[in-house]
This record gives structure tokens, C-alpha cells and sequence, in this order.
């Protein structure tokens, strides 16, 4: 990891100097070794502070959105997941790749600094003995899809036995039983939008439920508001979310986001596929739900 | 002094349950909060006496993150007002922390003071007994005593108990409605001879002196937008913050029926300050980060006298990206204005 | 969508969709009343909405 850091610099380093890039997105350390937040070097003096390690869970193509409408060209570090969400940005026009020098890291697995920091809170009875962040047990692209320069070794998947088990396992249920588990699950909903913001695929500049007329979607934090909030967030995720995790991470009050967005990834997968969001990157080439068929079928709708 | 042993805590809460609906510190499954005692499940539930406090804070029991506020109906031309919702009903928060109850202090201010009471947050408030588990190992993130809290001697407390070892607390009645729940448990309590702790080091510290009044000169700073960046504003540390109220008043109907509710509201969000005309004077995410900030350490300091923040540290432990609030009080000491 | 629906714990038929063209008052007329008649049977929904 030491070595990979010194790379990102050299490479960060180089790039301003040759003033190829205004702004490299990577990480920097705060107070706890276990915290490492995302970073905007603006300056070869500031390349300095970058850092990464196995904190460095962040999806930082998500911050690419906040500088869409600019002219900046930005370095940015990416893992498996992550670069995936940088061809979403492209695939929906939100960034183009000439304001792009992508730095791919091959991912060996995250550790989540939410979970250490929640060991070390006393907030908690608990203490999770392992760190691991839970995103990266069901990862499928542990390597970078779209880089121009990639450091590490290749890595193998991470997910071990079959995918989308978790989901066969709730499919499997009656709809009542089906209904109350995530009844369970989403009144607890404290309507932070925190896995709203943290996603990439949320790019939307005026998100549905921001609407106030007319207002789509009732304020209460209640059973009701709480599942159509999340039944619309999911379905807005179709052929979009690209597995990086980062909504269940967040979430205050952990909600399995994923057991949603997974069983939308699967029924694309079998409506349109096979299709997996944003593992390949080809100009002009547009996803499932960006085109139409005759034979698209009636009930994914 | 009067103790609870260990043996005796959960009577002492069905004793005082009878009467009240009961708040306690529980972790349930991967949640830690204030739940209703009603509520508690031994298969499911844990009570949290013995940690450092839990995430989601106490405020939404004495202002609830939805409330009903009155419901309407409509007859031809005329609307009637047929119910006001108006919850009185009476309430103990078992084993608060002095820097939550602090921030109840500071929601009494604010619906209290300043020429106006707000009735609904009165109904609950004036129905709920504090009672206040003195804190004396300070955890990773709590920074309350450099905020001008007191972890073990909190003010405004009805009852104070300490944690003395091996899961007994002592138990002192602090105030008229103190002395009147300790009325009804009191064959429970038993006098004995107790020490209590003393309290430990705080790991954290951070020097607020004088913040509020350099933030005044500090509105175009550029360390507004260098911090921003990693923020996603989402609204995690207003809703897990003990101290932030802001809210919003809509209504739902259905037919010629409907009732009008208030529900927390972040300045987070970029609806929050969307005006009807389409403006929007928070329009970048950085002028809202900006805004939680001034309000937390300058705004309400100036109106109130003292800052919107306790220290309890909630906002710096569950933030996705990372962002402190004690850096930003640290960089607004160091920043050249 | 219906997928999804489903999946939440909305009975099967509850939700529907079809393509009917402007022209095809036949269709509409039949789609209608099978759409009426499926949630006849399975009668008022309660799920999704509030209840404290």
C-alpha cells in the first residue's frame, strides 16, 4: 500500500507540474489511523498529504459530480468499483473523458473506518471484530474498467459461492413475509438521504424528492413515506447502480440498500442482459434502459 | 446515599413504567437509541447503561422527528380545525448524558424564549423527567467539556445517578419532579455507603474561545469550500445531532380530511432554503455546510449565548466522509482573516 | 418495476402495465375490467400505507 501511495503521488506530482491537471481526487488521513477521508489536491505541494490504504473505501467518482459543470481537469484515483461509476458518469454525459487522467488501483478489499470508528465510540455494545468493509465480500470487479495509468496486481473477485444469493433467499418468501421484512427494515429509516448522496448513479440535479410541487413524496418519516422514498430510489437505481456499496455503508441506521438495488441488477441482468452497469466502456454504447425494443418486456415495468 | 444495585435496575424501570412511558438507552439489532420501555424485547434488546451513550439522541422523545399538530375538515367553504394533537403524556428519559440533556436545554430556549412558546414541544417537555446518567470516562470523540458541559454534574437534572462498579448506581433526586419518581421506587433504592468515581481525562479538546466572534469577519473565507469538498451533504449529522431543530410545517389530505404535521428538516438539503419563487440563497453545497457551521458556533451563540453544539461528538463518529467539527473550530483559530 | 413491487411484499396483480394503443378501446375496455377484477379479489391494500 506504501508503495501504491508513492506511485499516486509521483504521478499526481508529475501531472501538476506538467499542468496536465487542476485538481487530483485521492485520499489524506485525519485523526485516527483508521480515518482516511477524501482529498482535493489543488497544488504539487499539497500531493504530499495523499495517502492510500486499506481505509480508502470512498467512491470518489461520485465527487465528480460536484465539478460537472466546470472546465477543471481532474486526476482521480479509482479502485474496481469505483471506475465502474466513471463509466456511468460518461454513459449519462455527466463527464467527459479529455478532463479525466484516471489513476486505477487494483482493490485487494477495503476496510470500512465507519466500523472502526463505531468499535472505538462506545456507542455500541458490540465491537465488530472485523473490519472488513461489507461492500467488498459481494465484490465482483475488484480491478479497475477505465484507467489511464494502473498500479498494483490484478486481484481476484472477491465474492465467494453464488451471486445474488441474498436476494433468491427473500424471492423465496411469501409476499406477506416479504412485505414485513422490509417493513422491519425501512421504518427504521431516519430519511438522511445520506445513500442518496453518497451514490454515483444518483445524478440527478433536481432529485425527485427535493420537489416540492408537486411534492412526490410525503416528508413524514413513517412506514409509508419511508418505503415509497425507498421504493423510488431503488427503481431509479435500474441498470444504473454499479454495486460500489457505498449506500449501505453510509446508512446511519443500516438498512441492506444492496438487497434492493441487487435484485434490480439481477432482473435487469434477465429482462435485457446479460448486463452488468458500467463494466466496459464504449463510446456511444447506451444501457438497457437508455433504449428502446420491440421486444422489451412489459413487466419490468 | 441512596443506591440502585445492579439486581434491582430493571424493576426499578417497570416500577417507574407503570405511570410513565419509559425511554431507555437499548441496542436493538444494529441500533443504538432511546426506545419506549413498551417497546423492549429481551430476545432483541440490550439496555445500554454501562456504555458511553447511544447514536440516535433523545430529542425526538420531547420533539419528535414527525409530529401531528392538528388535524382539519373541510365543509363546503369552511375548514374546521377538529383536533389538535397535543402529546402530555407523562415521560421519563432513563440515563440520558449531561451533553443530550444540555441540548434539551438548549431546545427549551429556543421554544421557550425569546416571546414565544411553542405549545406542542411545552406538552411534551413539561411531562418529562430527566433522568441523568453521570458520565465519567469520557469517550474518543467527546469533546463536551470544552463546549461548557459538565459530564458529571450536568445542571437541570431531576435525577442524577452514578455509575459506582459492578452495575450499581447511586441515585440522587435532583429536582420536585425528581423527588417524585424516587418517590415511587423508593422501596427499591437502598441506603448505603458509596464513593463515586472520579471523572477521566478528556482525549479531546478543543478551544472555542473567542470562535464565534472571529466567524463574524470569516463569511468569504476560503476554508469554506476547502472543507466542503468532502462533505456529501446529506443530512447524517443534523438528524444524529442532539441539538438541531430545524424544522418544516406541511400538510397531508386525504378527501376533505387532512392534518398538518411538522417534520426535522436539515440545512443540509438544498430544499431546506427554496423559496416559492425559485430562488434559492443556499444554492452551492458549500454555502450549506457553511451554514451549519456559523449556525452551530456563531449564530445561536450570538442570540442564545452559548453554541449549538455539546460536544457529544455523534456528528464526528458517523459522517461517511469524515468531517469533524472540531477541525473546523481548530482551523477557525488558525485561519488569518 | 412490477419486479420490484413484488418483491417488497406487494401481492402479484396489484400492479400492472400494458401498451394500449389510442385506437385499441377494445383493449383498454378488456385490460380495465381484468385490472378491476384482480384487485376486487385481493381486496383493499394495506401495505404501504400508515399505520402508527
Amino acid at each position: 500500500m506504501r508503495e501504491i501511495t508513492n506511485q499516486i503521488k509521483d504521478i499526481a506530482r508529475k501531472l501538476f507540474e506538467e499542468k496536465k491537471i487542476d485538481m487530483f481526487l485521492a485520499w489524506e488521513k485525519s485523526e485516527f489511523d483508521f480515518q482516511s477521508m477524501p482529498f482535493f489536491a489543488r497544488s504539487a505541494e499539497e500531493v504530499e498529504k495523499i495517502i492510500f490504504d486499506e481505509f480508502s473505501v470512498h467512491n470518489l467518482s461520485n465527487a465528480l459530480l460536484r465539478f460537472r459543470d466546470g472546465k477543471q481537469r481532474i486526476g482521480i484515483v479509482v479502485k474496481g468499483c469505483d471506475s465502474r461509476g466513471i463509466v456511468r458518469l460518461l454513459e449519462d454525459h455527466q463527464f467527459t473523458r479529455d478532463r479525466l487522467y484516471i489513476v486505477g488501483v487494483c482493490c485487494p478489499g477495503m476496510k470500512d473506518p465507519l466500523k472502526a470508528f463505531r468499535n472505538e465510540s462506545g456507542f455500541e455494545k458490540t465491537a465488530n471484530a472485523d473490519l472488513e468493509a461489507d461492500k467488498c465480500n459481494d465484490c465482483i470487479q475488484p480491478n479497475p474498467v477505465i484507467y489511464d495509468v494502473l498500479l498494483g496486481e490484478e486481484q481476484p473477485p472477491r465474492m465467494q459461492g453464488e451471486r445474488f444469493k441474498k436476494v433468491k433467499e427473500i424471492e423465496a418468501m411469501t409476499p406477506d413475509e416479504r412485505y414485513a421484512f422490509f417493513e422491519d427494515k425501512l421504518s427504521t429509516c431516519i430519511r438522511c438521504y445520506a445513500c442518496r448522496q453518497a451514490c454515483v448513479a444518483c445524478n440527478c440535479r433536481t432529485c425527485i424528492f427535493d420537489e416540492s410541487r408537486p411534492q412526490w413524496v410525503g416528508r413524514e418519516a413513517n412506514t409509508s413515506d419511508n418505503m415509497m422514498y425507498h421504493i423510488i430510489r431503488a427503481s431509479h437505481m435500474t441498470g444504473r447502480c454499479i454495486e460500489c456499496g457505498e449506500c449501505e455503508r453510509v446508512c446511519p441506521v443500516h438498512i441492506p440498500l444492496m438487497l434492493l438495488n441487487q435484485k434490480l441488477i439481477k432482473d435487469v441482468d434477465s429482462f435485457f442482459g446479460p448486463f452488468d452497469a458500467g463494466l466496459k466502456y464504449e463510446e456511444g454504447a447506451k444501457p438497457p434502459l437508455s433504449q428502446y425494443r420491440e421486444n422489451d418486456p412489459d413487466d419490468f415495468l | 446515599m441512596k443506591v440502585m444495585k445492579k439486581a434491582k435496575v430493571e424493576k426499578v424501570i417497570e416500577a417507574l413504567a407503570k405511570e410513565h412511558d419509559v425511554y431507555v438507552p437499548i441496542q436493538r439489532g444494529a441500533q443504538t437509541g432511546f426506545f419506549s420501555y413498551r417497546t423492549y424485547n429481551e430476545d432483541y434488546d440490550d439496555i445500554m447503561l454501562d456504555t458511553l451513550n447511544v447514536y440516535q439522541p433523545p430529542k425526538s422523545i420531547v420533539f419528535p422527528q414527525t409530529e401531528k399538530m392538528y388535524g382539519f375538515k373541510s365543509e363546503g367553504q369552511k375548514i374546521n380545525i377538529d383536533q389538535v394533537f397535543e402529546e402530555s403524556e407523562p415521560k421519563i428519559i432513563f440515563g440520558l448524558r449531561s451533553c443530550d440533556l444540555k441540548a434539551i436545554d438548549y431546545l427549551d430556549e429556543l421554544f421557550f424564549t425569546k416571546s414565544y412558546e411553542d405549545e406542542f414541544y411545552r406538552a411534551r417537555r413539561k411531562s418529562t423527567v430527566m433522568i441523568v446518567n453521570a458520565c465519567y470516562n469520557p469517550g474518543t470523540s467527546c469533546f463536551c467539556d470544552s463546549m461548557g458541559v459538565s459530564p458529571n454534574e450536568p445542571e437541570n437534572a431531576d435525577v442524577l445517578i452514578h455509575d459506582i462498579g459492578e452495575g450499581d448506581f447511586a441515585w440522587e433526586a435532583k429536582s420536585d419532579k425528581g423527588e417524585a419518581v424516587t418517590e415511587l421506587i423508593k422501596d427499591l433504592l437502598e441506603e448505603q455507603e458509596a464513593t463515586l468515581p472520579t471523572l477521566k481525562n478528556f482525549k479531546r479538546k478543543v478551544d472555542y474561545e473567542g470562535v464565534a466572534e472571529k466567524l463574524k469577519d470569516m463569511f468569504d473565507h476560503p476554508m469554506w469550500e476547502d472543507m466542503s469538498y468532502p462533505c456529501h451533504n446529506c443530512g447524517i449529522c443534523t438528524y444524529m445531532c442532539p441539538t438541531c431543530y430545524c424544522f418544516d410545517i406541511q400538510v397531508k389530505t386525504a378527501g376533505e380530511e387532512g392534518y398538518r404535521f411538522r417534520c426535522w428538516d436539515s440545512c443540509m438539503y438544498r430544499e431546506y432554503s427554496q423559496m416559492a419563487g425559485g430562488h434559492n440563497p443556499r444554492e452551492l453545497d458549500k454555502e450549506r455546510f457553511r451554514n451549519r457551521f456559523l449556525h452551530k458556533l456563531q449564530f445561536f451563540q450570538e442570540r442564545y449565548g452559548e453554541p449549538l453544539c455539546t460536544g457529544c461528538g455523534r456528528c464526528i463518529v458517523v459522517c461517511p466522509a469524515g468531517v469533524s467539527i472540531i477541525k473546523v473550530i481548530e482551523k477557525v483559530k488558525e485561519a488569518d482573516v | 418495476m412490477k419486479s420490484l413491487l413484488e418483491y417488497m411484499g406487494i401481492e402479484p396483480g396489484r400492479y400492472q402495465t400494458a401498451w394500449i394503443s389510442g385506437s385499441e378501446g377494445t383493449k383498454f375496455q378488456e385490460v380495465m375490467k381484468k385490472l378491476v377484477d384482480d384487485v376486487t379479489a385481493l381486496g383493499p391494500n394495506r401495505k404501504l400505507r400508515y399505520a402508527k
